[in-house]
This record gives structure tokens, sequence and C-alpha cells, in this order.
């Protein structure tokens, strides 16, 4: 890894040859809701990069996919890829960590998704380390830091009017910011950057995930437990919607006239067709073992299976969440239940 | 005392009430989340009933979650949007008012998610106490404090075809069909909503405006002479959707061609569900 110190208007300077090869976005308010958009003018780079309303899996995995299209009589078309390379900027910590949550489901050796797998290797993410909460924000909980690189190809760190610190661990992205930078530095992690600026800090209420994790199995059979979790549950798709770690998707077939096309496009646990059998049966009839089943794979089969939790802690389901219901408070809910 | 401290007192005892006298097995209502926020709870017995609290931040219309408990005696918390809920929940068939013990609330308006100001459905609303009750606080119910949604739709109203149809885009552009909105109303019940039909599909899973609007559209649709303007679609939708307006728009109009409001009366119709033969619209009148 490197550590570059640059000045702001170098940092500039950088970005605009990258913009020759990759498109560049950034957080921009628009109404109520931060979202990235393509950057044009730098007078809209405030430094302040506010987290976004949506997590950027909408960059690897976008909500409606066109996997091809066909036609009656047997033929397919492949649906061309958007090969564009692109740099996400200003990534919060939390949002970062997301590419490296749906690598581990989407680029599991033994099936690679060919869709995926082409946006995933066009992103890059340069992140910036945070230096207050959110209101809801809880990676520190989950025993992350809001400095940490999270699987990003850069961070940035201390941004002062002049200057700013760029830890960079992605070869193509270093030689672009190479020649504007003041000082390199060779660091092997994080920990080792001291000039970190203002990070954000506060007496940590950690969450009991690692004990949760032993203490699930036992609690799949507990009705009343995800009975009471789920009492004030609607059922919408917010808060998987809204989710950085959250991939379930369904699979679609839209005929119009002698064609059409099949789309991919989000689904979520939390509805009741997910699992609707076509007999009419569903093994999962109410919010409750709905509710059982987005801890489990979250909080149990995530880290069984790839040793991280499928949650970054970024706390969106929390702001968002019609019923209010406070994902902290369902799992302390249920390490606690007897 | 200010009114949240005695209203909460007072539902706390009617709460007690509801177990010790009249029995029932749950009550739904809301309980603190934090110092300025409530969130809806479910509580189990007596016991819990010092959970219950009332504020001003009592945004979520209780009402929707009585599917969820479908046969079980239920107190419920209602203020004048969740009471008319379950007066139209009642008048369609979906609850029984025996199997209802309702803790009445005259509301003073709920405050928007910054606690400011009243949410703009609140300062026009015309029926802040519930029209049916078993119990109700002894407060003073907020007065009519001017029609700024009201005010907001002819604005709109007042725009050329081309604003009007890029506002309208722009809103259903938002949408991101989590269905937050139908699963916050009350009085979107159905089994299986016709968007969750595969066969036939009658709207595809393809998140375009075109879809959005459709979705959006035939919702607030199947709302009218039912939607009660509680706003609670408005206030789940994560995008931020001008709900408002729409539904708005479609209540106004409900009064003024049908000149009907939903959920004030147990045993009436809603406005689609009746014929009057005098209706002056009436298509079949004939030449007499």
């Amino acid at each position: 890894m490197k550590l570059l110190r640059i000045k702001k208007d170098n940092f500039e300077e950088a970005l605009r040859s990258l913009q020759n090869e990759f498109k560049i976005y950034i957080p921009k308010k628009e109404d109520d809701n931060v979202v990235f958009s393509e950057l044009g003018n730098f007078k809209d780079m405030d430094y302040k990069f506010e987290r976004t309303s949506h997590p950027i899996k909408e960059f690897v995995l976008p909500q409606n996919e066109t996997l091809f299209y066909f036609l009656k009589d047997g033929s397919r078309e492949k649906e061309s890829f958007d090969t564009s390379k692109r740099i996400l900027l200003g990534v919060r910590p939390c949002d970062a960590k997301t590419l490296k949550l749906l690598d581990f489901n989407f680029l599991d050796s033994s099936y690679i998704d060919p869709y995926y797998e082409k946006r995933r290797k066009n992103t890059f993410v340069i992140s910036i380390a945070c230096n207050e909460f959110g209101e809801n924000c809880f990676c520190d909980s989950l025993g992350d830091s809001p400095y940490k690189l999270n699987g990003a190809d850069a961070i940035i760190y201390s941004i002062s009017n002049e200057e700013l610190n760029l830890l960079i661990d992605n070869e193509v992205i270093f030689s672009f910011f190479k020649k504007y930078s003041e000082k390199i530095e060779e660091v092997n992690s994080e920990e080792e950057v001291s000039e970190k600026g203002k990070i954000a800090e506060r007496a940590t209420k950690p969450l009991p995930v690692k004990e949760l994790k032993e203490k699930l199995p036992s609690l799949i059979g507990s009705t009343d437990l995800w009975k009471n979790i789920s009492a004030t549950c609607i059922e919408c798709g917010v808060c998987t919607y809204l989710c950085p770690a959250c991939y379930c998707f369904d699979i679609n077939d839209i005929t119009f006239g002698k064609g059409g096309k099949r789309l991919r496009s989000y689904d979520s646990c939390m509805f009741k067709e997910y699992t609707l059998e076509a007999s009419g049966h569903n093994p999962r009839p109410t919010g409750a073992e709905r509710w059982r089943q987005r801890l489990l794979h979250k909080f149990l089969y995530y880290p069984d299976l790839y040793n991280e939790l499928g949650c970054s802690g970024c706390g969106r389901c929390i702001d968002k969440c019609p019923s209010k219901i406070d994902i902290r408070e369902v799992i302390n809910y249920a390490f606690n239940y007897k | 005392m200010n009114n949240d401290k005695l209203i909460t007192e007072e539902i706390r005892e009617f709460g007690r009430k509801a177990f010790k006298e009249e029995n029932v097995e749950i009550i739904i209502g809301y309980e603190s989340l934090n110092d300025n926020s409530l969130k809806p709870a479910v509580i189990y017995n007596e016991n819990e009933v010092n959970k219950l609290t009332w504020n001003q931040t009592a945004s979520f219309n209780l009402a929707t979650l009585l599917r969820k408990f479908k046969g079980k005696k239920t107190g419920i918390i209602a203020n004048g949007c969740i009471g008319r809920s379950l007066v139209v929940l009642i008048n369609e068939g979906q609850i029984k008012r025996e199997n209802l013990v309702i803790i009445g609330v005259p509301c003073q308006g709920i405050l928007n998610e910054n606690n400011e100001e009243l949410y703009e459905n609140c300062m026009s609303c015309k029926y802040p106490s519930p029209p049916i009750f078993d119990y109700i606080a002894q407060v003073e119910p907020l007065k009519v404090q001017g029609d700024t949604l009201g005010e907001r739709i002819e604005k709109i109203e007042a725009m050329s075809e081309s604003e009007k149809l890029s506002y309208f885009k722009e809103q259903m552009n938002k949408c991101i069909r989590c269905y937050a909105c139908r699963q916050a109303c009350p009085m979107c019940y159905c089994e299986t909503c016709f968007v969750d039909i595969n066969s036939p599909k009658w709207l595809s899973k393809e998140v375009t405006n075109e879809d959005n609007t459709i979705w959006n559209i035939t919702r607030i649709y199947h709302l009218a002479g039912r939607c009660v303007e509680c706003g609670a679609c408005s206030r789940a939708c994560p995008e931020g959707l001008d709900l408002m307006y729409l539904i708005g728009k479609m209540n106004r109009d409900t009064k003024r061609l049908f000149g009907f409001e939903a959920g004030l009366k147990i045993g009436t119709k809603g406005n689609l569900e009746t014929f009057n033969p005098n209706d002056p619209d009436f298509f079949w009148k004939g030449e007499s």
C-alpha cells in the first residue's frame, strides 16, 4: 500500500487524467436524497462526500438487468454489457465493504456470475474515512472502524484546506496519482497511517454478533422469538433493497410480440412471494419466518460460509424502516432470549 | 401536565382495563424509540402496559398491523386516522367491531420527521378524533390549521401539461417498488396484490418510469373512497415520492364528485360500491 500526500489541486488534476479512462461518480444531493452522479464540473467537489441514500451495489447488481433477448424462433441475443470503467469516489467504508461481501456470493470460484463479474471488474472505489457517525450507523459495534479500507482501492484521510492523504491499494490507481503527490510512503495497513485527521470516535456499544452466531442454531425453533421480532414489521422491501449486502434476485421473462427478454431484478426475503411455491404452499408464510431467514442469513450463514457478517453496519435499514425496527435491538433481543 | 403525558397516562389506564375487563389478547400501540420518537408496539399482557406511550410523533398507522392478528381480541390505540381506518376495515368486512377495543386519542396532529411542524395532511385534518371508540382520552383535539396540501395541489394543477408531466415523471423515477407504501396502508390488505400475480403478469418486475407509474396510479385508484389520508404511505416511502399529492388529489376528487369521505360512519358503503339512479353522470339513463 502507498500513502500519498497530495495537494487538492493536484488531486483534481489526477482525477481529470483518470477521466480519460474512467467515469468518475461522486455523491450529489438531489432533493432529499444523495445519489452517485457523474463528476462533470469540478466545482461540485466539496470534499464532503455525504453517504449516498442507496448502497453502491447498484453499480454491480442493478435493480433491473436484462440477461438476454430472445425470439420465438429460439434465437437469442446477449445483452451488450456496460463495460465502461468507473470510479466511485467518496464511498463510505461501510459501503466499500459492499463489494467485498457481494464478491463472496457472485465470484465464488465454482459459480461465477458473468454479469456481476463484468461490472465488478470495471468498478473501482476510492473511499473516504468518516469524521462523524451518522444517526444510525454502527460499523464500530460490529468490530469495524470508520477508517478501514474494507476492500476499497484507495481511501482518503485527513483533508485540510489545501491537502489530503490518500492510501492506495491498487497499482493502476496509484499510477495515476503518483506524479501528482508531494510525498509517497510505503505502508502495510491503515493502522500504520499516523495522519488520518479527525476520525469518528465514540464509546462503542459492541453487539454480541460472535456469540449470537453460536446461539442462533438453537433459536431456529423459538417461534415466539421470531413472532415478537416481526410483530410490527409490515413486510415491505425497504431494508433489503437498501442493504449493501442483500443480493437476492428474481428472474422473469418479459415478452413483447415475437420475442422478449429475460430480466433479473431485486427480490426480497421479506416478501410473501419470495418463497411461494407453485403448489401454493409457502414454507415461510408469515413475517416471523421471513425475519428468521433475514437474521440467520446475515449473522449465521454468512459468517459460517465466508467469515464475514452479511451486514456492514451502514444503518440504512434502521433509517428507512417504516416501522422503525432497529436491527441492533433485534440482535440484542435474540442474543438475550431465553 | 402537557397533553402527551396526560394522554399517555390515560391510555395506560385504559390498556389495563382492556386486559382486565375486556379480555383483550394484545394491544397495538406505540412505545418510545428515543426521546423524540415513537414506534409501533404490540403488547401481550397487563405488565407491559406502561410501555404504551403517546406523543405527536405517532406517525405509523397501527390499523395496518391488524391483519397480522386476525381473530384475536385486540386493543388498539386510535387517533382520527386510525379510527377512520378501522371504520373502513369494519365496513369492508375485514375486522369485526366486537373483536376490537378502541382506545381513542383526540389527535394533536403528527409532527414531521424533523419534529418541527405538522405533516401537511394533519394541517387540514377535519377529523382528529376517532369516529368510534370504547375509551377516549379527555383532551381537546387539533383544530384545522389551513389547507396547505390543498394549496399545493392547486399549484400543481395550475401547471402546464408539460410541466405536470415532467413533475409526475420525476416522482415516478424515484420509485424502487419496495412496496412500503402498500405495506404501510391499512386498506391495502389484498391477499395477493395485482403486481405479485405472475400468471397473468399484470405488471413487469422491471423498475421503469412507465411501470412505476402504473403501479402508483393503480394503487391510488384502488383507494378511491377508501383512503383516510393518514399519510402512512408517504411517510413509509424511502425515496420521498410525493404520494401526499396523489392521494390528496384523489381524495379531493372523490369528495367533489361523489360527496364522499371514507371512514366516518359504520354501515356506510364506499362511493364505488354504491349506485344512485339520480347520479348526474349516470351513463345508462336512457331517454326518460
